[in-house]
């Protein structure tokens, strides 16, 4: 697996349970192109850092925070949500590929959802791999 | 326009709550029958909407509205009560057809806008 | 080593309080997923859970103003006594007479009915939901206070209807506070406004119902003071709802009068209210010394509920400035949702006009002014920036 491209998880340790899942290493169990970097709240997650992922060579970044709503620091994730979308400061790069990001606002049991969501943008950033290595 | 069931459900909605709010409530508020001295003419001569308020006013469902109240101890201004039902409705049907309007605004997921 | 982030939440010394408010939590969320599949999170009540209350209150505001133009809070008037006009007669014909008015009646008190129990609703989210403690006690404590004013409001105003209701419940109030040690006596006196019941007392409960409402909004401000934008109005869609509630309640159970109040009468038993009278119900089961007591230790304990079971929270490690690389931009000040940053003037001959700084005792630790600073220049000191860019690297070249 040594040089196949991994998906960077940034997520808030109250949203989606992923403990059981998750290898030592931070690697998700039996899926090791699925990195995971837990937070206390998904709005301590600055653009910086996903463009940080994106540059040591992630495929893509998946930011995932609590239902909109339920922060248990109140906005949290309301402020990462603005601040993807460029509606609060700071906000991404022009220069960051928009199709490598996606967010998802996901309860402490859905697990499974997240888990189906991550495997799909997986695929589809390998579809989009394959395309541009032909192009 | 109508592109879905939940599309016609929503039409549906709106159209009720039309209805509810401005048939039920004012024959309500007139106390279930059409005796108005104050009609507008069009309203009571093309429309005869005083004999429509008299008939609904005769139907069954007024009669069991006026005797449910009584029994919960109203005593009297039965009209004003009845209003708050229909209001009731109107207002549960606006705030459905909202929320299944609005609901298409909620995300779970959220892909970034690229833009060209 | 990647996984150094802290996982609080995952019950921290696994004591049988923490347990079971794990428990609690776990069936709140069930509920909630639920309620998201149905509404969304848009319009999932459950997170608007402090807005529903405050909602309300505006309801109480408007239809309490309308009922009070035309309220008299005498026991009689002699001066129209061709006609007797008191509270009584002049609550009947708000209730007969007046166009709308028993409905405006039946809103009034069933909106009340309906804040307390969204009130509660409100507690229990906080407290089983690990919201209510360490730096926000301070909407712990005034919650409780607003709490306890609410109900006594809620009170005076079914004194103020003055039927036989009213006046046992005034001869209850009377005599409960008469037994206190010291300020008793003064206390019934200041509570029925001289020593016995005269026009003067419902005067007297007419001043404290809508005086202390008002003190609502003070106390409210106070419950609000460290959050910023506080989530106080529900979306349209829920107040229809809300509205519509309390109009079907009306429909279904139409305010009736009891008998007018008359002071040679004593009245012994009355309809009971459970969301505003049940201390009356508590007060006719026990003896008065135990209804003090009984009642004090139980606000108490409520008061102090944050802190009791202070050994068992993780503690908070405040976020710190890395002052010379703050600017001064303020943005972290903007998103903080405690009203934790404060921006103080820059120290002399810095390039800058301002500096962050956190008040401390109002931290959560949560992270989101990291997430809002350009430049680095705040960091949790238990998860630094440099520590997530690390970790974020290793994940991308770990085999
Ligand atoms: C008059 C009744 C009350 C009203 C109108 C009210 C309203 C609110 C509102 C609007 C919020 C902000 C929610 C947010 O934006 O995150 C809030 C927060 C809070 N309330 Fe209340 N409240 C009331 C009573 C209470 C009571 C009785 C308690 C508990 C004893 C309480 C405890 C709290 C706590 C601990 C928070 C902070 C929650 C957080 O930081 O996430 N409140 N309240
Ligand atoms: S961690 Fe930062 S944003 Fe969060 S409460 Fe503390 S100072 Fe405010
Ligand atoms: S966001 Fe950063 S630079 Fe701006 S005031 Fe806060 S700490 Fe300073």
């Amino acid at each position: 697996m040594a040089d196949k491209k991994r998906v960077i998880t940034l997520i808030c340790e109250r949203a989606a349970d992923v403990n059981d899942i998750v290898g030592p290493s931070g690697l998700v169990n039996g899926m090791p192109e699925l990195g995971m970097v837990k937070f206390p709240c998904s709005g301590m997650i600055q653009p910086l850092m996903i463009e940080a992922a994106l540059k040591a060579g992630a495929e893509g970044v998946i930011v995932c925070g609590c239902q909109l709503g339920d922060c248990y620091y109140r906005e949290g994730n309301k402020m990462i949500r603005e601040r993807l979308l460029g509606e609060r400061p700071p906000g991404l790069k022009k220069t960051v590929d928009r199709r490598r990001v996606m967010a998802l606002w996901l309860s402490r049991l859905q697990k499974e959802r997240f888990l189906s969501e991550s495997k799909e943008f997986i695929a589809r950033l390998g579809s989009m791999e394959k395309v541009e290595a032909k192009s | 326009m109508i592109k879905s069931g939940k599309d016609l459900l929503i039409i549906v909605l709106a159209a009720s709550c039309l209805i509810v709010s401005l048939v039920l409530q004012p024959w309500a508020e007139l106390g279930f029958n059409g005796d108005f001295p104050a009609w507008i003419s069009w309203l009571t001569g093309w429309l005869g909407i005083d004999k429509f308020f008299n008939w609904l006013g005769n139907c069954q469902f007024a009669k069991d509205i006026q005797e449910f109240l009584s029994q919960q101890g109203a005593q009297a201004n039965f009209g004003e009560y009845a209003y708050c039902l229909f209001l009731f409705v109107a207002l549960i049907v606006a705030a459905i057809a909202i929320i299944l309007i609005g609901r298409e605004e909620s995300e779970e997921k959220l892909l970034l806008p690229v833009k060209k | 080593m990647t996984n150094s982030a802290r996982s609080s939440n995952e019950n921290p010394t696994g004591s049988a309080y923490d347990a079971a408010i794990n428990e609690l939590n776990k069936l709140l969320l069930i509920l909630e997923n639920v309620t998201n599949s149905i509404t969304t999170s848009k319009y999932n009540p459950f997170y608007y859970h402090g807005a529903l209350p405050q909602f309300y209150l505006w309801v109480l505001f408007l239809s309490g103003l309308l009922l009070f133009a035309y309220y008299i809070p005498t026991i009689d008037n002699a001066y129209l006594s061709a006609r007797l006009v008191n509270a009584w007669t002049s609550v009947q014909y708000i209730t007969d007479k007046l166009p709308f008015g028993g409905i405006i009646r039946c809103i009034h008190r069933y909106a009340g009915d309906a804040m307390v129990i969204f009130t509660v609703l409100h507690a229990i989210r906080v407290w089983f939901t690990d919201r209510y403690r360490q730096y926000r006690w301070v909407q712990w404590v005034t919650g409780i206070i607003l709490f306890l004013m609410v109900l006594f409001i809620g009170q005076t105003g079914y004194y103020l209807v003055w039927d036989e209701r009213s006046l046992l419940l005034t001869r209850m109030t009377a005599s409960a506070l008469e037994v206190l040690p010291i300020f008793g006596g003064p206390l019934k006196t200041a509570f029925l406004n001289g020593e016995t019941i005269t026009n003067l007392t419902l005067s007297n409960f007419l001043f404290i119902h809508i005086g202390l409402s008002f003190t609502l909004l003070f106390v409210l401000w106070l419950h609000y003071v460290r959050m910023t934008r506080p989530v106080i109005t529900p979306p349209p869609a829920i107040n229809y709802i809300l509205v519509a509630s309390i109009l079907l309640v009306a429909f279904m159970f139409p305010i009736t009068s009891g008998k007018m109040a008359d002071l040679n009468t004593a009245p012994t038993s009355f309809e009971m209210d459970w969301f505003f009278l049940f201390p009356y119900a508590f007060m006719s089961a026990v003896p008065l010394v135990v209804f003090w007591v009984g009642g004090v230790i139980i606000a108490f304990v409520a008061l102090v509920l944050p802190w009791l079971v202070r050994n068992v929270s993780p503690p908070v490690i405040p976020a710190e400035v890395v002052i010379d690389k703050c600017t001064g931009c303020s943005l972290c000040y903007k998103d903080c949702p405690y009203q934790a940053i404060e921006m103080v003037p820059a120290p002399a001959g810095s390039r800058f006009k301002l500096l962050a700084t956190v008040k401390t005792a109002r931290c959560s630790s949560c992270g989101i002014c990291v997430g809002a600073c350009a430049f680095d220049a705040i960091d949790l000191p238990n998860l630094t920036d440099s520590d997530v860019t690390a970790q974020i690297k290793a994940l991308v070249e770990a085999k």
